[in-house]
């Protein structure tokens, strides 16, 4: 009630979150044998951390000006688990797009099926992480107000909105930007864990994310035409995957020498086999 | 550790805003479980803990039975997904001749036994899945709050219009969680009922008693 009444103030901000769930940070990856994929069994699963800070940008608005947030993801039904990761954190209600047809996609044929399924939901802003920790593409968020028409606010570290616009602050070298635009808009997230500080989902929240709604989306329901998705309409291929070369190993200057002696053999090793100073 | 002495360390007695007549042992503020995180229940290897918090359509559908005791004083009562036991608790205060309490979850029997000892009230649970059972020796089903999940409630609907058939009166509650649609209901009650797991009764949602229609009539 009183959520519908600073709606009518014009305050409260519906918000969807575009969450793409990533392979966990902490997991060893490796290349399959393609050469241009990873392997995913046995891979740990987690909200792309950009996107965590988009779902905590989200409660913060909706917590200040009433409202709702609706989380959006796509992927196969391991995805559930971090929209419900998502839930348990304090939003409403999730969609999730589980379309074979998605598979194999580019981020424009990503971007399509979120798009329609945000015009569907209808919301004052679009919150997603600037960048996903898997691929870095960067793309989703831009790409996503392109084809709904929406302005895009980048690499927010701090969002605010007031319900008829939303405003960032975007750092630059040696100093920030201040922008805005009017809603509807899209922002993405920029910012590190510091920053932003996503809360810990804790037993009653887990629990309520339990009931709370969370719909299956094909893209036929969402008027998407599957041949603009998926691998054969990806106009971006990936055509390798290398690991970082393995670093040599460290050098420890010898012990057994006295303090000027270390000092002497470390410049020494700077400067002839380093060679930074 | 034992379910039962898992339950006693881990819940407060509470008593549900609703219901002041009922007291239950629930995972309150005041338990370290309450912030527990996904990690810490991993590592515990807790099965979702339903039967600690009271949630909406379970405690609009006991306030109802309480106010309306003649309709399951004397009679043979079921419990469909009794969680921590508030409708069974509230059915056999009411006067039913016998309440069955089912949960799949052992964790729910257990808590649904102790919350029944709390209330001097005796119950029977069982763990067995009764989905799809005639509830043959059953008047009343009642089913708080079992409708957040569309797949489970539609298997439950096609379940209780059997019943129905069969003669059994059916009440459930529900906080609006938007599975109902379609379903023969009929309104019979509506309050406002703390919202999810929301223990300090701060946030109210809005949440409906409803009786399953024998002629068909849809919601």
């Amino acid at each position: 009630m009183l959520e519908d009444l600073l709606k009518k103030g014009g305050l409260a901000v519906n918000i969807a979150v575009l969450l793409k769930q990533t392979p966990d940070t902490e997991s060893v990856i490796r290349i399959a044998g393609d050469g241009k994929s990873i392997v995913t069994d046995d891979l740990k699963w987690i909200i792309n951390p950009y996107d965590e800070f988009a779902v905590e940008v989200a409660l913060r608005l909706k917590e200040k000006h009433g409202g709702s947030v609706v989380i959006v993801s796509w992927g196969p039904q391991r995805v559930v688990e971090s929209i419900r990761t998502a839930l348990a954190m304090g939003a409403d209600s999730g969609v999730l797009i589980d379309d074979e047809a998605l598979e194999g996609s580019d981020s424009l044929g990503v971007a399509k099926a979120l798009a329609a399924a945000v015009q569907e939901l209808n919301p004052d802003i679009v919150l997603c992480g600037s960048r996903a920790v898997d691929y870095d593409e960067g793309q989703r968020g831009a790409m996503v107000a392109e084809l709904l028409g929406w302005p895009h606010l980048a690499l927010g570290v701090a969002v605010d909105s007031d319900g008829s616009k939303v405003q960032i602050d975007r750092p630059i070298e040696g100093g920030k930007v201040a922008a805005e635009a009017d809603l509807p808009a899209v922002a993405t997230l920029g910012g590190s864990h510091a920053v932003w500080n996503p809360r810990y989902a804790s037993l009653p929240g887990i629990m309520k994310a339990k009931k709370k709604p969370l719909a299956n989306k094909k893209l036929a329901d969402l008027g998407v035409d599957p041949s603009e998705c998926g691998a054969g309409a990806a106009k971006i291929r990936v055509t390798a995957l290398e690991m970082p070369p393995e670093r040599a190993a460290g050098r420890i200057i010898n012990g057994d020498l006295d303090t000027a002696g270390k000092a002497r053999e470390l410049v020494r090793a700077l400067h002839e086999e380093a060679k930074v100073i | 550790m034992e379910r039962h002495a898992f339950i006693l360390a881990n819940t407060r007695v509470a008593v549900p805003l609703l219901c002041p007549e009922i007291r239950l042992r629930l995972i309150t503020p005041a338990c370290p479980l309450w912030s527990a995180t996904e990690q810490d229940l991993a590592q515990l290897s807790l099965a979702d803990p339903y039967w600690g918090f009271c949630w909406a359509g379970g405690q609009a559908l006991a306030r109802h039975v309480l106010d309306h005791a003649a309709g399951v004083a004397g009679r043979r009562v079921f419990v469909f997904g009794a969680g921590c036991g508030i409708d069974a608790v509230a059915a056999a205060k009411a006067g039913a001749q016998r309440v069955l309490a089912c949960d799949i979850d052992p964790m729910a029997a257990t808590a649904t036994q102790i919350n029944a000892l709390l209330n001097s009230v005796s119950l029977v649970t069982t763990t067995a899945d009764m989905i799809g059972s005639p509830l043959t020796g059953f008047d009343v089903v009642l089913a708080g709050d079992m409708f957040f999940d569309p797949s489970l409630a539609a298997q439950v609907f096609s379940w209780f219009g059997r019943l129905a058939r069969d003669g059994l009166e059916i009440l459930l509650g529900d906080p609006g969680r938007g599975n109902l649609g379609g379903q023969p209901l009929v309104k019979l009650f509506c309050c406002m009922a703390p919202a999810d797991v929301d223990m300090d009764g701060s946030r109210l949602q809005e949440t409906t008693v409803y009786a399953w229609q024998r002629d068909g009539r849809k919601l």
